[in-house]
């Protein structure tokens, strides 16, 4: 029961993106399109996946006072992993993703996970915890790429589904249409998570 | 002391194991990313001067390509351009007829233009306007454009416009140079 409910609370109850707010910059950057997102989560979820697991393998033998430095190695090799498996054989993907991909060494939800999790607990638990965590980050892309794509380009996936009628909303295609979604999406789900509590 | 020396050695294993898969996996990557950016610039080479044969040669530390039809003969040139966008480096590849006066077209190898707007400058209805003109200053007006040299801005993007259209000039005269050496 136990390692259920910690492959769950990632999903939803403590979603990396929607109530940690954590992980921002690839969130708020990458998800003008939805093929993007899905990339980068996935991208985030190997990495994540990876580094738990064998940081939660090593815990005993990473001695405190440098066990930052030895995480962010760790991560950092995952990521260079991904970003060469990218450049050769995804390059479409990985010309639109750019920067972001070696950026994920810094995106703080591994690094909070491997802190606040996989260096104290198990390496079964650490893997569902890290999966969970993954794949709530991917499923928040997900949502806030389809918004975007749809208002911004008025396609989905590359493919339009809105008719001629629609014209694009460019600011949702920039930048602040990321913070504007994002903002949107929050205060909606803060909404119904009040409702619920009460 | 003790621990001093554990620290040091994790670290170090750390990193030696990290380094050590990470150069192997490169190693093994390396043909196909070099593979993959081969391939795009012959993609746009096609596009830009069809012909039978591509020759790479180096001019002023620049990558300039002879084209070359069936016979062997001269088609065009072409040269890689790189400079300053709004966001990053604007790479991208120029082709010059055989005369080196007529501009064949251009074509975008890499940007981190905003997509929506700077982006645009690979879309068909910036780049085109490029075929055909006179190998001589282009300039950018936003607007109609008026004159033979005109080249006219994306909405919204003028800085990536002006980018692109001091890129092309730039090269444009290095690559004409190449073409009165070469003839």
């Amino acid at each position: 029961m136990k390692s259920y409910i910690v492959f769950i609370k990632g999903l939803w109850r403590e979603n990396p993106v929607f109530r940690q707010i954590l992980g921002m910059c690839p969130t708020l950057a990458v998800t003008g399109y939805l093929a993007n997102g899905i990339a980068m989560g996935l991208a985030v979820v190997f990495v994540l996946v990876a580094s738990s697991t064998v940081i939660s393998v090593f815990r005993k033998l990473i001695p405190k006072q440098v066990r930052m430095p030895t995480f962010i190695v760790i991560i950092a090799t995952f990521v260079v992993l991904v970003d060469y498996f990218l450049r050769a054989n995804y390059p479409f993907l990985s010309k639109k993703l750019g920067p972001y991909v070696p950026l994920i060494v810094v995106n703080c939800i591994i690094m909070g996970r491997q802190e606040a999790f996989s260096s104290k607990n198990p390496v079964w638990l650490s893997f569902l915890d890290a999966l969970g965590m993954g794949i709530g980050f991917t499923l928040a892309l997900i949502i806030l790429s389809t918004v975007r794509e749809i208002l911004g380009f008025g396609t989905l996936l590359g493919h339009p589904v809105l008719g001629q009628w629609f014209t694009p909303w460019v600011i949702m295609a920039l930048p602040p249409g990321a913070f504007l979604s994002l903002g949107v999406i929050l205060g909606v789900i803060n909404t119904f998570q009040k409702k619920s509590t009460r | 002391m003790n621990y001093r020396i554990k620290m040091i050695l994790t670290l170090l294993i750390v990193g030696a194991f990290s380094g050590g898969s990470l150069s192997f996996v490169y190693n093994k990557m390396l043909p196909k990313i070099e593979e993959n950016l081969k391939k795009e610039i012959e993609n746009s080479l096609l596009l830009l001067v069809p012909a039978a044969s591509y020759k790479e040669t180096s001019f002023q530390g620049k990558r300039v390509f002879i084209c070359r039809g069936k016979e062997g003969e001269i088609v065009g040139y072409a040269i890689i351009g790189k400079g300053g966008g709004f966001q990053g480096d604007i790479s991208l590849l120029i082709a010059l007829d055989k005369q080196g006066k007529k501009i064949l077209g251009i074509d975008i190898l890499e940007s981190q233009e905003t997509p929506g707007l700077g982006a645009k400058i690979d879309e068909p209805s910036f780049k085109g306007q490029f075929k055909d003109k006179e190998a001589e200053k282009l300039e950018v007006i936003k607007g109609k454009i008026e004159k033979e040299n005109d080249i006219e801005a994306i909405t919204g993007a003028t800085i990536s416009s002006r980018a692109v259209v001091s890129i092309v000039n730039n090269y444009v005269k290095i690559l004409k140079e190449f073409v009165e050496k070469n003839k």
